[in-house]
């Protein structure tokens, strides 16, 4: 039935997410675009539209599954009907990668839609690698968590953020995906250094990279508050990062998120496209500096 | 609270099991009071949630309770954009907003969000000289139910040719799952027109409307029903059989029309099949 559908994997290059006002201009143009990315809650009904473009678009792109709703972090037991329906939207579509944030959104019942933050302890630990453990048994593929965007600091944490993953990554085999913008806007927004955060991140276990655009205010000391708002362009200081990040985990498939006052295609795209010029430059970067120690080069 | 290596692999082992009992408490109360604030803004930023001076910052943690609240609200006026026109922006933020507060979601799919707000509105004291709107947020819903819900291939308009005319009065017609039948004392179908620029096909009484509302393929079509013919539809949908269906209708309707009746159902594609019961 799916034999029409291009191979899974994600190529190392830019992407975007997938948003109805780009489905026609999709399916009509069939764009050179590295891949789409999908919020697995919209794709959680029985059938119509969403669906039906779905499907189509996934014959020519390969996609990524990321989910905003199981509530990783979460102190409760993770919801089990829900859980069920990603897991059919996985079945559904194959996608090349799957992942969720370190973050919950759900406790006693109300779901909050939006990604909040724990404290990173060894009881919120253990209740991380619980629910990893669960989906990723459940689900049936590895999981790749995603580091949070924060607005605040908790007194109690005991662990730095990229321990807290590392960890996370030793006791339960999920993969990372790195989001460039949210080490800006956390780093800035607790006074840390973004840099400093990348060179500690466990880049080996990197599998995917997402970058968006955030919003800038401050807080009632006259601190900057960044807001992850997705709403805008990749801020330069952003590409920066990126190009160091790059230099770390080597090329990967880079999301662009733009998830409110969405853009034409065209600005999208060219979002994307800024990506894979952050790539092929590295990887040039890279064939110079192994030319010039004078390493084999296979021959194009 | 640092942790030796060893602790941390004596954890694993017993999975969860060997957390003190003091620390599951403590950080369950955290998730409470960090929940608590998120909906309502009398309650004071939670102890220990700090900005870079220390101390609980209520511009940061009001960051969360803005993108709750806000993307609640966005998300009800995805979902019931008629209703959002209809009383307007600023009204349906702080309608919505009491709605949310009330009924807060219970599961992460959003297009799911809203069953109640039909219901809501129809109590809702404030709206009671607009007595329209509960009915348009029916409406909506039920749209919104039928957009997602399976696709199902429908029968030729002309299924009936096929039948055995002498068997015609056993047969039975099977809805196609997505399609709702919606009851209002007001004029939907031109609120409808108006404020979602779709067309609603079928006749439009003035008052007492009944619309079906069904996807017989990517496209949810609104048809509008005399009441006769949409109670004859209702029995169908239920399972009775066509020769049932018409007589119960024509004892309600003494002008009751079978072929319109059907032909009308027919052309809103909402049947799956049509079997002849043995
Ligand atoms: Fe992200």
């Amino acid at each position: 039935m799916c034999a029409q559908r291009v191979n899974a994997k994600l190529p190392a290059r830019g992407g975007v997410g997938l948003k109805a006002d780009h489905y026609h201009r999709i399916l009509n143009d069939k764009p050179d675009m590295g891949f789409f990315e999908i919020h697995a809650e919209n794709y959680m009904g029985a059938g119509g539209p969403p669906h039906g473009y779905l499907e189509a678009i996934r014959r020519d792109y390969p996609i990524s599954l990321h989910g905003v709703g199981l509530s990783i972090g979460g102190a409760d037991p993770l919801n089990k009907e829900h859980l069920s329906r990603v897991k059919d939207v996985a079945d559904r579509y194959d996608p090349g990668l799957f992942s969720e944030h370190l973050a919950w959104s759900t406790h006693d019942t109300e779901y909050f839609n939006d990604l909040l933050p724990l404290p990173y302890t060894e009881v919120t630990l253990q209740q991380v690698v619980d629910h990893i453990d669960e989906v990723q048994t459940f689900v049936g593929r590895q999981m790749l968590l995603e580091n949070p965007s924060a607005y605040v600091i908790f007194k109690e944490s005991t662990y730095e953020e990229t321990e807290f993953l590392r960890e996370i990554v030793k006791r339960t085999g999920c993969g990372l995906l790195l989001d460039v913008n949210n080490v800006f806007v956390s780093a800035t927004n607790s006074g840390g250094s973004p840099e400093d955060y990348v060179d500690r991140f466990p880049v080996e276990h990197v599998q995917e990279i997402h970058l968006g655009g955030h919003a800038p205010e401050t807080d009632e000391l006259g601190y900057p508050l960044l807001i992850d708002a997705h709403d805008r362009k990749v801020a330069d200081p952003v590409w920066s990062l990126y190009a160091r990040t790059i230099d770390r985990t080597g090329p990967q498939p880079t999301l662009i998120e733009w998830d409110a006052n969405i853009p034409t295609w065209d600005i999208l795209a060219y979002e994307a496209e800024q990506a894979d010029v952050v790539i092929q430059s590295h990887i040039e970067a890279q064939a110079k500096a192994s030319e010039m120690r004078g390493d084999h080069v296979p021959s194009a | 609270m640092s942790q030796a290596p060893d602790s941390i692999k004596e954890k694993i082992a017993l999975k969860g099991f060997g957390v003190p009992l003091q620390d599951l408490q403590s950080n369950m109360q955290g998730f409470d009071m960090f929940s608590d604030g998120l909906m309502n803004p009398a309650v004071p930023v939670p102890d220990g949630v700090v900005g870079r001076d220390g101390h609980p910052s209520e511009k940061r943690y009001g960051v969360y309770r803005n993108n709750v609240m806000a993307s609640l609200i966005d998300a009800m006026a995805a979902n019931f954009p008629a209703v959002h026109d209809l009383v307007g922006r600023d009204y349906f933020r702080a309608l919505a907003a009491e709605f949310v507060r009330k009924h807060p979601p219970e599961q992460p799919v959003l297009s799911e969000f809203g069953g109640k707000f039909s219901e809501f509105i129809g109590a809702f004291p404030p709206l009671a000289d607009y007595p329209y709107l509960k009915d348009v947020a029916a409406l909506e819903w039920a749209w919104l139910r039928v957009y997602h819900g399976p696709n199902a291939t429908p029968v030729a308009p002309d299924v009936l040719s096929k039948i055995d005319p002498a068997k015609l009065g056993d047969a039975v017609f099977t809805p196609i799952p997505a399609h709702r039948l919606i009851y209002s004392r007001f004029p939907l179908s031109e609120i409808w027109k108006q404020n979602r620029s779709e067309d609603v096909g079928g006749v439009t009484p003035e008052a007492d409307q009944v619309i079906l509302i069904c996807r017989p393929d990517m496209d949810v079509t609104l048809t509008g029903l005399a009441q006769d013919v949409a109670a004859f539809a209702d029995l169908l949908f239920f399972g009775k059989t066509l020769g049932e269906a018409a007589e119960a209708v024509s004892s309600s309707y003494k002008f009751f029309d079978l072929s319109q009746a059907l032909g009308c159902l027919l052309s809103a594609r909402v049947f799956a099949s049509v079997d002849v019961k043995a």
